[in-house]
């Protein structure tokens, strides 16, 4: 299985592009997902990305090894993504395709329970913060 | 055909003759001659006419105080209410109806409205548009308005244009914590604070705008380096946050600090922040720059933090 997502996302990454600066969003969640800094103000940036902001994520998670504050800082970064689709810029992104995938494989890299839990709980939020957009007229 | 005698007196309307009745006038007695052939041309009920004392008149001033043409006192006329900012605003006339009692609009009876200063407001046909910084009254003049009382008047009124100058801090809540929005620090990011700081935008004499139409802006620098810039809200997963303030003038900056896996010294991590209004006419009045301050120095502010800003209204800790 681990094998599928990682040809997903090597499928994935070349689509994105390579900004830099303080308020762009990939220096944002690499901030987050690297460094562990979340800035009040980050929200306001990836709050808008949506499944833009997984997308991301897998880029800067490309060719790391995995461990368990790196997840829970991606956690953050997809709970804020995903707090509220109706404001994601992009329609395509309200949609937590990448997301899921993401979190699929997170989940298949840790033993943790407690970091699997949060995990999905991670998971249940998206998937409710997305239903909750659907349902609206 | 009326004769409105008190209008023939007060007007000073001449005869045929050029003759005009004393202005003094207040009683008198006439004769009434009906020139057409027949009989009902004159009605003891058209005229009101009062037997008891002979055929002499009622005063002419009750044939005013009927609803359809009642006198106003121009000692009340006044403009409604004409504080704000961009426009055009709707506003209007109103009036003691003499008849009734009753404050009436009568703002379409008037034609002309013009301003006493044009750099601070342009008055049209009841509405005002708001161009400038400071006071300028806004006149009509009255046309008479009822056959038996005549008279012209210019009512005026100050009309303040306020414009956003500062903001006034009404509360400061802290976030709590959680995983993600609204709350504040995650658990993995559990040193700083959050907080959600809400504004009451002031104008130039400092009483607060109540508009619902002016966008908060932003710039500055994060506390991590770097600059941002854009509006201040709405932000996602943060429903007390918007895009423009509410009625009452009011918004939110939120979330506003910084979380971090690692402790913050106690020299703190700064970010200066700018704001401006952004304005229905395009005009970008600033109101406020301030610098925030985030602390949460050694492995004691596990789950804790400070932050203050330069002014010296915002502090809080967690």
């Amino acid at each position: 299985v681990r094998a599928i997502l990682l040809v997903c996302f090597a499928v994935i990454l070349p689509t994105l592009g390579s900004t830099q600066g303080g308020s762009e969003p990939e220096h944002i969640v690499r901030r987050i997902v690297e460094d562990g800094v979340s800035e009040g103000h980050d929200q306001k940036i990836i709050g808008g990305l949506g499944d833009a902001g997984a997308v991301l994520t897998t880029k800067i998670l490309s060719g790391k090894d995995l461990t368990s504050r790196t997840i829970d800082n991606v956690l953050v970064v997809l709970e804020g993504s995903f707090a509220d689709p109706a404001l994601v810029v992009i329609a395509g992104d309200r949609e937590p395709r990448t997301a899921l995938l993401l979190l699929r494989y997170l989940d298949l890299s840790t033993n943790d329970i407690g970091l699997k839990r949060r995990i999905a709980d991670t998971r249940k939020h998206v998937l409710a913060h997305t239903a909750a957009r659907l349902s609206e007229p | 055909m009326w004769v409105n005698v008190a209008s023939l007196i007060r007007n000073r309307v001449p005869d045929r003759k050029g003759n005009v009745l004393p202005g003094d006038a207040t009683s008198g007695t006439y004769d009434l001659r009906d020139l057409s052939p027949g009989l009902g041309s004159l009605m003891q009920g058209n005229l009101a006419l009062d037997g008891s004392f002979g055929f002499q008149a009622d005063p002419p001033g009750i044939l005013c105080c009927v609803p359809q043409d009642p006198t106003w006192d121009p000692d009340v006329i006044e403009f409604e209410l004409m504080t704000g900012t961009g426009g055009p605003l709707d506003v209007g006339i109103e009036a003691n109806n003499s008849c009734t009692g009753t404050l009436d609009n009568i703002s379409s009876d008037f034609t002309t409205w013009w301003s006493g200063n044009t750099a601070v407001a342009l008055v049209t046909k009841q509405q005002v548009q708001a161009v400038g910084v400071g006071a300028a009254a806004g006149t009509i003049p009255t046309p008479g308005s009822c056959v038996c009382t005549l008279y012209t008047s210019k009512p005026r009124t100050p009309i303040t244009v306020q414009v956003p100058t500062s903001l006034s801090v009404l509360n400061v809540t802290v976030l709590p914590d959680g995983p993600g929005p609204p709350d504040g620090c995650p658990a993995s990011l559990n040193y700083g604070i959050k907080i959600d700081i809400k504004y009451q935008v002031l104008d130039q004499n400092g009483a607060a705008i109540q508009s619902a139409d002016m966008t908060p802006y932003e710039n500055g620098t994060f506390f991590t380096g770097g600059g941002y810039s854009g509006n201040i809200g709405p932000v996602s997963g943060y429903p007390t946050s918007s895009l423009t303030t509410a009625a009452d003038g009011t918004f939110h900056d939120v979330p506003l600090g910084i979380c971090q896996a690692y402790p913050i010294g106690s020299a703190g991590l700064t970010s200066l922040q700018h704001i401006t209004i952004i304005m229905p006419d395009g005009s970008t009045p600033a109101v406020r720059t301030q610098t925030f301050t985030v602390t949460a120095p050694g492995s004691q502010s596990f789950g804790h933090g400070s932050i203050s800003n330069s002014i010296g209204d915002i502090s809080a800790t967690r």
